[in-house]
């Protein structure tokens, strides 16, 4: 293992731990974290943008300030890299576009500000699907994202970037942005850890919109613990935001210590379990087996009117982008990529009341959550019913035979979380027989993201999925 | 699909994109109607879904009901 690759092995507590006590010299991380990006990035694409010098300076910086006593905490001289919607000021912030790629923010967004307050190091920007429009990464401007664990299969999107880089070591942590499965997918993909936060926890200002009433933003760290340990920094209300909550952010590090005994896990009858992939099914029934072991009390609820789910978040996430883009649409559309484009030109077309109709299922849906999430702490499914697909693919054949536009397959327990707007954690739990990595869902109550932290870091604890690592 | 089973043809994409003020060229309207045939199909399910359940409003509680947005 070369040098490099021995430094960029640390994840963020551990880098941020060995930073804080003086055995680890963020300038020594950022320069191996460069190394690493030049000698294995080149197969995996996923940066559209590295900040070499600027790194090096706010390391430097970070190193001389910490030598000074001014710790800013966990994340202070630990590598983070960003999704390429996330603002930046004075870089360019193209989210993945032509139309976008000479926009350059006088501002940072506010997370950007947050973990830059919190002492994080940015060293690049992130690829990802086009305008986060889509689910594989495979950008017609930057190039196709490519997953670690196999360079020929996608790692899933929209932050298919921020899933290749954490899991290949080319960085501590990653944030990603998730407004039908884009955190939770390319963490399932890539073998990953990445939860996306209540609606309203975490501040969208700053950050390229796909969906108002869906997006939200959150870490992507190869540990649960590390996503904690990040979503602490950038959580919480901003005045600039009005969709964020005054709600109290936690450390999390009381939850992370509750461990599994006691914790109420539920099922979700004829839904969780059915029409998975083989390597999908055993690896999340052994994930289950696992939580039981530590002491979960896991059961089977039964929940109705699920069906209509994928097609409610399919017209939410086709008309809202619709309007977010209609001028440009109008005026430059040769500078779409085709999928992005159609889609658009789709959305132009619905009518208002399938709109409203979507957005009423939500209500719906959030009452019938909010009863179940009485009664316990989590809901446990899939991430995703199979593993990654090969690059390029456009439709997913099932386990039932069934072939659906890869967009619809990924969403059947994606789908969930944003349009009840509830938090969720994707957990690696395992490995199908050819080598590609599965994750487990935990859906929680609203703003009680540390509960999942607490199930996910417990089950982490007696498990050694999240050590593993691609051969690059 | 067959075209004869379809809702959505290529003059229903044409008329629609004009009420949109949106430029539509003739070339795209085909890959268009196939695409929005299925995905209003799909959505005009959820509206059939929805009718049993006109109690029901559009504003999505995403929150607790003892939080509020605006405390600053």
């Amino acid at each position: 293992m070369s040098v490099a690759a021995d430094l960029t092995e640390l994840g963020l507590r551990e880098a941020g731990e060995q930073i804080a006590g003086g055995a680890l010299s963020p300038v020594e991380l950022v320069e191996a974290t460069l190394r690493r990006i030049e000698e294995v990035d080149p197969q995996l694409g996923s940066y559209i943008h590295v900040s070499g010098e600027q790194a090096l300076a706010a390391a430097r910086a970070a190193e001389a300030s910490i030598a000074a006593g001014y710790h800013l905490g966990p994340l202070h001289g630990t590598t983070i890299a960003l999704k390429d919607l996330v603002g930046v000021r004075g870089e360019v912030s193209s989210a993945g576009s032509k139309v976008l790629q000479d926009f350059v923010p006088a501002e940072d967004a506010t997370i950007a500000a947050r973990l830059r307050a919190a002492g994080a190091i940015f060293v690049g920007r992130l690829n990802m699907h086009e305008f986060a429009y889509g689910v594989t990464t495979n950008n017609p401007h930057y190039g196709a994202a490519r997953n670690p664990w196999d360079t020929g299969r996608t790692p899933g999107g929209s932050s298919g970037g921020s899933g290749a880089a954490v899991a290949a070591r080319l960085c501590c942590g990653a944030i990603g942005t998730d407004t039908g499965c884009s955190i939770r997918l390319p963490a399932a993909f890539n073998g990953i850890a990445g939860i996306r936060p209540t609606i309203g926890r975490v501040s969208n200002h700053g950050i390229t919109p796909l969906a108002w009433t869906l997006d939200t933003a959150g870490p992507m760290c190869r540990t649960v613990e590390d996503c904690a340990l990040m979503l602490a920094a950038i959580a919480g209300f901003d005045a600039k935001d009005r969709q964020t909550a005054n709600v109290p952010v936690p450390t999390y590090r009381d939850d992370l210590e509750r461990g599994l005994e006691g914790v109420r896990i539920a099922l979700i009858e004829d839904f969780t379990l059915t029409d998975l992939q083989a390597g999908v099914a055993s690896a999340v029934e052994a994930a289950i087996h696992e939580l039981e072991a530590g002491g979960a009390q896991v059961r089977e609820v039964p929940m109705t009117d699920l069906e209509p789910s994928i097609s409610a978040l399919l017209t939410v996430d086709i008309a809202e982008p619709a309007a977010y883009h209609a001028a440009w649409l109008r005026e430059r559309p040769q500078d779409y990529g085709d999928d992005v484009r159609a889609l658009l030109e789709v959305g132009e077309l619905y009518l208002a009341t399938h709109y409203i109709q979507a957005q009423r299922y939500r209500t719906l849906l959030r009452d019938q959550f909010d009863d179940v999430l009485r009664d316990v702490d989590a809901i446990l499914t899939p991430t995703v019913p199979f593993t990654a697909p090969p690059v390029g693919a456009t439709d997913v054949t099932l386990e039932s035979g069934e072939t659906l536009d890869i967009v619809a397959a990924v969403m059947r327990y994606n789908a969930l979380p944003p349009l009840v707007g509830l938090p969720a954690l994707s957990v690696p739990c395992g490995f199908s027989d050819d080598g590609l990595p599965v994750g487990m869902q935990l859906i929680g109550r609203a703003f009680d993201e540390g509960t999942l932290f607490r199930i996910g870091h417990g089950y982490q604890r007696e498990t050694a999925w999240h050590l593993m690592a691609p051969s690059l | 699909m067959a075209d004869a089973e379809r809702t959505v043809d290529e003059a229903m994409v044409e008329q629609l994109a004009r009420l949109a003020e949106l430029e539509l060229a003739p070339e795209r309207r085909p890959a268009i109607a196939e695409q929005l045939d299925g995905l209003l199909r799909e959505a005009n399910a959820v509206n059939r879904f929805m009718d049993a359940r006109r109690d029901v409003g559009p504003g999505v509680r995403y929150h607790h009901p003892d939080v509020r947005d605006d405390e600053s």
